[in-house]
């Protein structure tokens, strides 16, 4: 295997690495390059994302690093370039893009292991074995369904509001229907009578009286239709507003409880902001480095150069122009990598503000929406009034010429008249109100329906929620489980003795068992020597590679874990070296200023 | 029965939060409702 890197850390000049298949030790003093040795591997282990986070991988004075791999015949380049202030990757990882992040974890003992630190301070593990399986994305889930319920159960409570009076209008139908039957009985018995009355004695006024009369009843039926639809109306009116104000609430809400989109947006500005004043800088530079190529350029052999005071050479001079050029050359590209980054946060914001004036505007169109249908309402009210007056009006003068033409007729058809009045004014109210009872039990069937819908939901999600929930803590019991078999091999297979038994509990700590005074007792990991916790640190590591990447070509022991007892990492070493083609260990040298490679010791 | 459904909609589900497009979820849940109400 070959590592090949360029301006990674504090290597600047190109350095080509072999390694060996078995142990290969690298050896160096302090700051000579073993750490940007180990930054060089992570660069082409980890993912995309991961990696951009790690600035410090690439040379603080340099653009664009390079690290290369070449192993069983293929060979795979990585590039870090600086854009900016943030780091750019150019290249895929080596090993499956997925598993970067777990090979990190499980291949890497040096200082900056995130898993090996949580193991040496005692902590839990639970987020680490999120990454070790699907947990991660059953979590997402889990978040999901919580939210679906309480979303849900808001939902359900507000239509059973709107239908909890659906069985009292069932009932208060039914009445109605009663009452009418026994109405319509009754003027059944009247009618003929009155019927006749105006058939047979041809009374010129009783004619007169009955026109007038069904003239009144249709303005009353017309009324009543009237009162039903202004009920409508009314309600229509009551609701709008309501939602209205759910809306406008909702607007306000997420106006307050959305800061995410303006300290995101805020946060493009201001990379935008740096971006910007880096490209000045760079311009000036560029126009700086013009200034000089100029004045080399029109500067004579032998005169004193403008910028820097020193005499000119011819070849001097021709050094120093292709100096300037290349410089130059640098510039640009660099003022082109500023451009397009800037270019791309632009786009960016564009389309977060774009999204951010979307949920803007679809919420001021509805709340538009809404109104618009408010003030229809509002306007159908004040017209049906009108016309509800204005027949209520007539019916008055109706009935006041109809009182007129009864006083000339006699005592019996006046009371029969009376009687037949008293009941069709009965049957219209009742009618009406019959009437408006079926638009309320039709809306409220309509409501019932949805209600089902989110029954439906509601049942299923409340399923699905310890479903999950009990999915996560099985698949985080299994991989627990696989750790603590794998970790009680490997500790078997190096034949330690100084404890009875190591294991991940439920919490997800590392606990380890061992015999006091003839006692087992249980201890937590904080609790014992750091050689003794950087030993089981690097022994759970290697479980968890055992377990999760047996074909990862490589296992790094870094400086500052191999310096505790030699005895036991020894074993380890060994071990390591039976079960990955590549055991890589770095250590101090006091002895030369380069790093040096030892095979197989 | 019901809990083929869950099962299913479980394995659909992590299909989507893997994609990232946690807002097709709800379509998913409409359609099982669905689906479970037919039978």
């Amino acid at each position: 295997m070959q590592i090949t890197m360029e301006n990674i850390g504090g290597i600047t000049k190109p350095i080509s690495v072999n390694l060996k298949k078995g142990l290969n030790i690298i050896k160096a003093p302090n700051a000579t390059g073993k750490t940007s040795f180990i930054h060089a591997l992570q660069t082409l282990v980890l993912p995309e994302k991961e990696l951009k986070q790690h600035t410090e991988f690439l040379n603080d004075f340099e653009n664009e690093g390079i690290v290369e791999i070449e192993i069983n015949g293929r060979s795979t380049k990585r590039k870090l370039i600086r854009v900016g202030t943030e780091l750019g990757v150019d290249g895929k990882s080596f090993y499956n893009n997925g598993l970067g992040l777990k090979a990190s974890f499980l291949a890497f003992a040096d200082p900056e292991n995130k898993f090996l630190n949580a193991i040496l301070r005692g902590e839990s593990l639970d987020n680490f074995f999120e990454d070790f399986s699907d947990i991660k994305f059953y979590k997402q889930l889990e978040v999901w369904s919580e939210e679906k319920d309480y979303e849900l159960a808001k939902e359900l409570m507000a239509y059973r509001g709107l239908i909890e009076n659906l069985e009292e209008k069932e009932t208060e139908i039914k009445k109605l229907d009663g009452e009418l039957v026994k109405l319509n009985k009754e003027k059944d018995k009247i009618e003929p009578t009155y019927n006749d009355l105006v058939k047979g004695k041809h009374d010129k006024k009783l004619n007169e009286f009955n026109k007038k009369r069904v003239k009144r009843d249709d303005l009353y039926s017309g009324i009543i239709q009237l009162k039903n639809k202004i009920q409508e109306n009314k309600r229509i009116i009551l609701e709008l507003k309501d939602e209205i104000g759910i809306l406008e609430k909702e607007f306000e809400e997420f106006k307050n409880d959305h800061p995410k989109y303006s300290t995101e947006m805020d946060g493009i500005k201001d990379k935008i902001g740096k971006i910007e004043k880096l490209e000045e800088q760079i311009e000036k530079e560029i126009e700086d480095l013009k200034n000089q190529k100029e004045s080399t350029e029109s500067s004579g052999e032998g005169k004193i150069c403008n910028a820097c005071g020193r005499k000119f050479a011819r070849k001097e001079r021709k050094k120093r122009l292709s100096k300037l050029n290349k410089e130059l050359d640098k510039k640009e590209k660099e003022k082109l990598k500023a451009r397009q980054k800037r270019e791309e946060l632009e786009l960016d914001l564009d389309q977060l503000t774009e999204k951010v004036d979307k949920i803007f505007d679809e919420n001021a169109k509805e709340i538009e929406y809404k109104q618009r249908k408010l003030n229809k309402n509002k306007q159908e009210l004040d017209d049906r009034t009108e016309n509800l007056e204005k027949k209520e009006v007539s019916i008055k003068v109706l009935e006041e010429e109809m009182k007129e033409l009864r006083k000339d007729l006699d005592k019996r058809t006046n009371q029969i008249i009376e009687d037949l009045r008293k009941i069709t004014e009965s049957i219209g109210k009742i009618n009406g109100q019959i009437n408006y009872c079926e638009k309320e039990i039709e809306r409220m069937e309509g409501d019932a329906e949805i209600l089902k819908e989110l029954q439906s939901k509601f049942d299923f999600i409340k399923r699905l929620m310890p479903y999950i929930k009990q999915k996560i803590k099985d698949m985080m019991d299994i991989v627990k489980n696989k750790f603590n078999q794998r970790i009680t091999e490997v500790y078997k297979i190096l034949g330690y003795k100084d404890f009875d038994k190591i294991e991940i509990d439920d919490m997800f700590k590392i606990q380890v068992r061992r015999k006091r005074a003839g006692r087992m007792i249980t201890q937590e990991l904080n609790r014992l020597s750091t050689s003794e916790r950087v030993t089981i640190g690097v022994i759970t590591m290697l479980a968890g590679k055992e377990e999760y990447l047996s074909d990862f070509p490589f296992f790094v022991l870094d400086e500052v874990t191999t310096a505790y007892d030699p005895e036991r990492f020894e074993k380890i070493i060994n071990y390591i070296q039976k079960h990955t083609p590549y055991t890589i260990v770095t250590t101090f040298s006091s002895v030369g200023e380069k790093i040096q490679i030892e095979y197989g010791k | 029965m019901e809990e083929d459904k869950i099962e299913q909609f479980e394995k659909e589900a992590i299909k989507i939060v893997k994609k990232g497009k946690l807002r097709d979820l709800d379509n998913l849940l409409d359609k099982i409702v669905e689906e479970e109400k037919c039978k």
